[in-house]
């Protein structure tokens, strides 16, 4: 009997503390919930002493605090808020300070990837022109904001927000990767109304090297055949117009990239015709991924994965227009 | 371990046990010659004990005693059946003998000569009116038994809408009679076994020959005929003695107040026990899948049948490890939980003066004292009872912030998911394990939990019953006895007797 009840405990004991799960372990995973503070978006930007760091929690008031390093600042923000747990792992933007982009995003990417909480598969945004800080500490719901901007780029199609390890596997196998980029739109009190988009920045040696614009931005999807029912304005002489995309495949035929669209006519003003508007379309587009082309070419950036050789050909697009203009 | 039978030598129970010595049953029971004064003197002080002496008149030492126990003898009947006819034929001057008697002159169904006192003990005390012929050392005994019984009414626990309105009561062959008016077969068998050295309760093991193992029948027999004790008056008596593991917390014997459902599982193959006294009838072997079945899947559609049973089982995973699951992702994987849901479980315990732990196990006990009220006491107070606690109490501890909203909504949820399970049995052990298994949680979060369901698995997969595993089939009885556990085939197609039984007639249908 004693011997049953000794190898019991023996057995219990080493599930817990093997488990991680006791107070007294190590590393200990035993928290309250009532003591938890929930962060659902941190803002990391460069400062003269090293790190901002900036967290906001649901509506609640966000906190930034400076530090020499991004867990130094962690921990400093920790004892602004004694009485809560500041708790990660809900995190779901991570936002950058362009500046810091510039300078480097390994610190940012190692504190994703390194971090017990953080999920790796957390969106990364790069504010431009400003720092993350602004977003987070300037905005009443920062979260329902970039939330919302997500769920608009996914129903677009024209630009994506690529995740920690999109961008870390990216930088890992070819030295390069794609990252998000927003533009805030500030009212006269300096705080945040909206979040717009501002197509990718192209990181390389874990630094922003080149900013690819919204328009071009959207062209990286069509390549990469994830592209969304984007709109693309066109000028014909006095008359405008607006198409949507309807459909596009992209394939590459005997060294030519090739492309195959359908999209139908949104808005027209004035009048133009269909021959018109499919050459528009056509020089629009072309001129734009001639663009993306000629980055890459001067990058050495194989972003749109075509393969090296790919970028010096000719590009021809075929377009077929949807015939339901009455749309 | 103690929950898992294992401990076969427990000292605490076995300490002041162990210094009473062992008394065997003695074979006869009471030693003396058959007459009247003898048996007048072993039912001596029994108030209830009747005997009457008839003597006839005109022949000198011709005298009879009649004897019987008021209340379980009809005495109506012993005057009208036995003793009128008795004083008949004394006065007509005709010689008694117990041939006579046996033969007929005495209007009743049921007679038997009684040799011994043993024999003429058992059959008064069972309800007989017994003639003993003092000079012949012999006795004829009647069965005149009593009519008063419960009348046969609607089944309480086992509901069914389309099923069978009628459900077994305390007489053995009232019940015996509900089974044979369903199988109207010569097949099927029925025998008869005393049990009880004292309570001489009489059981009858009924199954369907040619259908039914024979060697199971043999070895219910030989289990019953094993059991010593003073009386058998609850299941318990039975259910113990039997089964293969009577220190185990699951109930290893299928049960059932619906006579359709016990002829159905004769039909099936299994053998069932019926105990006078006992409004249940027992059936064997029992595996785990067979407690989730209801009487009324067959009086469903299929489809309906089986979107129930799944949620029956998904409701044991409910009762079994919501609250651990809850208590484990709270307190140890925060991350687990969605966003919002987490926010508002903050929100709710902010002002909440307990851990999640404390909470969810007070909860649990609370709902079982309220649970262990409401079935001591009558059904108008056990109603008020209950509206008390869910109601009063529940909403004051949340509005006065003791315990939150989600613990409360937790606890409800797995304990309403208990109540979901057609065995009560099962739902009592599945209380059990959901308690250990939220100290599991509580002590190593989901990790404890994952060890103590691969545990609670392997222990069910050790249990036999009657030869029969506990798992069965979904252990070893490949996809479609795995799909037979959850969904039911159209009656039509399902032509083959449950295959895990290994009856000797497989096939139930053309």
């Amino acid at each position: 009997m004693m011997r049953r009840l000794t190898a019991i405990l023996l057995a219990l004991s080493v599930l817990i503390t093997l488990s991680g799960c006791s107070g007294g372990s190590v590393y200990s995973n035993l928290r309250e919930t009532e003591e938890l503070s929930v962060i659902d978006a941190i803002g990391l930007d460069r400062s003269e002493d090293g790190f901002t760091l900036s967290v906001a929690s649901g509506t609640k008031v966000s906190q930034s605090a400076d530090a020499k390093s991004i867990a130094l600042a962690r921990e400093r923000l920790q004892e602004l808020s004694p009485r809560e747990q500041l708790f990660f792992a809900h995190t779901k933007f991570v936002a950058v300070g362009e500046k810091t982009a510039e300078e480097s995003l390994t610190p940012v990417l190692d504190c994703v990837e390194r971090s017990n909480d953080l999920r790796l598969n957390t969106p990364v945004i790069i504010i431009a022109d400003d720092e993350a800080k602004t977003l987070l500490t300037k905005t009443e719901d920062s979260v329902s904001m970039l939330r919302s901007y997500e769920r608009e780029c996914e129903k677009r199609g024209d630009c994506r927000i690529f995740s920690a390890s999109e961008i870390i596997s990216s930088l890992d196998r070819y030295g390069f990767a794609l990252a998000s980029r927003v533009r805030l739109k500030l009212d006269d009190k300096g705080k945040v109304t909206a979040i717009l988009p501002d197509g990718y920045s192209l990181i390389k040696d874990s630094r922003e090297l080149a900013h690819i614009p919204s328009k071009e931005a959207a062209c990286v999807e069509l390549i990469t055949n994830r592209a969304g029912p984007f709109f693309t304005e066109l000028e014909l002489g006095d008359a405008k117009a607006v198409l949507q995309l309807n459909e596009s495949k992209c394939r590459l035929e005997d060294g030519v990239l090739k492309l195959e669209l359908k999209a139908s006519l949104y808005e027209l003003e004035g009048s133009a015709k269909k021959e018109e508007l499919e050459r528009a379309y056509s020089e629009e587009l072309k001129s734009r991924i001639e663009k993306l082309l000629e980055l890459a070419e001067r990058t050495d950036c194989d972003y749109l994965k075509l393969g090296g050789w790919v970028e010096r050909l000719r590009v021809s697009s075929e377009l077929k227009y949807g015939y339901d203009l009455e749309a | 371990m103690l929950f898992f039978g294992y401990n076969t030598n427990m000292s605490i129970f076995n300490s002041n046990q162990n210094s009473v010595p062992f008394h065997p049953e003695h074979t006869p029971k009471y030693y003396g010659e058959l007459s009247s004064k003898t048996v007048e003197g072993l039912f001596s002080d029994c108030g209830d004990f009747q005997l009457r002496k008839i003597s006839a008149g005109l022949i000198p030492h011709n005298e009879l005693c009649v004897c019987w126990i008021d209340g379980v003898t009809d005495g109506g009947s012993v005057a009208e059946e036995i003793l009128r006819p008795l004083t008949d034929i004394l006065r007509n001057g005709m010689e008694l003998s117990p041939e006579r008697l046996l033969s007929g002159a005495i209007y009743s169904a049921q007679a038997q000569e009684a040799d011994d006192l043993d024999g003429l003990v058992s059959a008064v005390c069972s309800g007989s009116c017994a003639v003993i012929f003092d000079s012949l050392k012999k006795a004829v005994c009647f069965e005149v038994r009593t009519k008063n019984q419960r009348n046969i009414s609607e089944p309480k626990i086992e509901k069914s809408l389309k099923g069978g309105k009628d459900c077994f009561v305390e007489l053995l062959r009232t019940n015996t009679s509900l089974v044979r008016r369903r199988i109207c077969d010569p097949m099927l068998k029925l025998k008869t076994v005393v049990l009880g050295r004292k309570s001489q309760t009489r059981a009858a093991i009924m199954y369907l020959d040619g259908v039914c193992d024979p060697k199971l029948v043999c070895e219910l027999e030989n289990r019953l005929n094993a059991i010593d004790i003073d009386g058998v008056l609850s299941t318990g008596c039975i259910e113990e003695y039997i089964v293969d593991r009577p220190k185990s917390l699951f109930p290893q014997i299928l049960h059932t107040e619906r006579p359709d459902r016990f002829s159905r599982q004769l039909l099936n193959g299994r053998v069932g026990l019926i105990v006078d006294g006992i409004p249940l009838a027992f059936m064997l072997p029992a595996s785990f899948p067979e407690f989730m079945r209801v009487p009324q899947d067959e009086s469903q559609n299929y489809i309906v049948s089986g979107m129930l049973s799944i949620i029956r089982w998904a409701a044991i995973l409910l009762a079994l490890a919501l609250p651990a699951f809850y208590v484990s992702v709270s307190m140890y994987h925060q991350e687990m939980i969605p966003t919002k849901l987490l926010q508002s479980i903050i929100t709710s315990k902010q002002s909440v003066p307990f851990s999640t732990a404390v909470e969810v196990v007070g909860m649990l006990l609370a709902f079982e004292l309220l649970q262990e009220a409401g079935l001591r006491l009558p059904d108008p107070v056990s109603d008020t009872v209950s509206i008390i606690g869910a109601l009063i109490v529940g909403q004051s501890a949340v509005e006065a912030k003791v315990i939150s909203p989600i613990a409360v909504i937790v606890v409800a949820t797995a304990g309403i998911a208990g109540y979901a399970q057609p065995s009560q049995d099962l739902s009592a052990a599945l209380r059990i394990c959901r308690l250990v298994l939220l100290l599991l949680g509580i002590a190593a979060g989901l990790y404890g939990v994952s060890v103590g369901l691969c545990i609670l698995t392997w222990y069910l997969c050790t249990i036999d019953s009657f030869g029969l595993s506990y798992t069965a089939p979904l252990s070893g009885g490949g996809v479609n006895a795995l799909m037979g556990t959850f969904l039911r085939k159209p009656l039509p197609s399902d032509k083959l007797r449950d295959p895990e039984l290994d009856t000797p007639d497989k096939r139930r249908q053309k």
